[in-house]
């Protein structure tokens, strides 16, 4: 995921990783990422669960729009539920 | 590098399951497009590792490989969630088998867009199976195939879910 992120930044394009492992992060370096503390298989959120997906997404967009330093990580300061 | 339990865990499973040559990746700096303008005015790319693909038109990944498939496959974004099937033997399925919108979250995409928040949905969108323990075809090959297709799309940027 990170080092895909890597190269579309290195074509032009400007990139947003959402993650579940912070550590994954701070070693590959993707230039920009959400780190979201979610189970892997539900990067989103549940199953059904529209409102938790698109929460992420926005959060994700968020961190592209503004993040000012190459490599910047930001917590999602949401919990897993179920 | 950073290590911690979780972290060794997955490199010892890896090693001894899949790959005894298994190695982190590990970068000391990031590569950096600037992103200046309007979310309104971005044209945004979707690209998932959750191994998505198209139920009986795509080929699916090969799962069975223990140094997994490097390949894509381009989706196109009108394809309904509910015909997208997830080939990746690394996580548990439960919750994209009920809704594929948690790994490839196409229906929420095209709501930003009709709701003006992102500029335009970039169409394809681009599913890769995020299992990679040997990453040099991903790093040279298909993923900067991916992001020539991309931006020939007219992307700007990438959403990048993993799974």
């Amino acid at each position: 995921m990170g080092l895909i992120a890597r190269v579309l930044e290195e074509s032009g394009i400007a990139t947003v990783c959402i993650l579940l492992r912070r550590e994954v992060a701070q070693n590959v370096k993707p230039p920009r990422t959400l780190f979201v503390k979610f189970p892997f298989g539900a990067p989103l959120g549940p199953a059904g669960d529209a409102e938790t997906q698109r929460g992420v997404i926005w959060e994700a967009l968020a961190v592209l729009a503004n993040a000012t330093e190459p490599g910047a990580i930001v917590d999602s300061p949401r919990a897993w539920k179920r | 590098m950073i290590n911690t339990e979780a972290l060794q865990r997955t490199y010892n499973t890896v090693r001894e399951k899949w790959d005894p040559h298994f190695e982190w990746v590990v970068n000391e700096s990031a590569p950096w497009t600037p992103f200046r303008q309007p979310l309104t005015q971005t044209t945004l790319a979707l690209v998932g590792t959750c191994g998505a693909y198209r139920r009986g038109v795509d080929c699916p990944f090969d799962a069975a490989n223990y140094y997994g498939d490097p390949s894509f496959k381009e989706i196109p974004t009108d394809t309904p969630p509910d015909a997208l099937d997830f080939v990746h033997t690394h996580y548990d399925h439960t919750h994209v088998a009920q809704d594929a919108n948690v790994g490839f979250p196409l229906t929420c995409l095209h709501e930003l867009e009709a709701e003006g928040v992102v500029g335009r949905f970039v169409n394809p969108a681009i599913s890769f199976s995020g299992f990679l323990p040997q990453p040099r075809q991903l790093m040279k090959d298909t993923a900067p195939a991916a992001a020539k297709r991309l931006l020939e799309a007219g992307a700007q940027a990438a959403l990048l879910v993993p799974c």
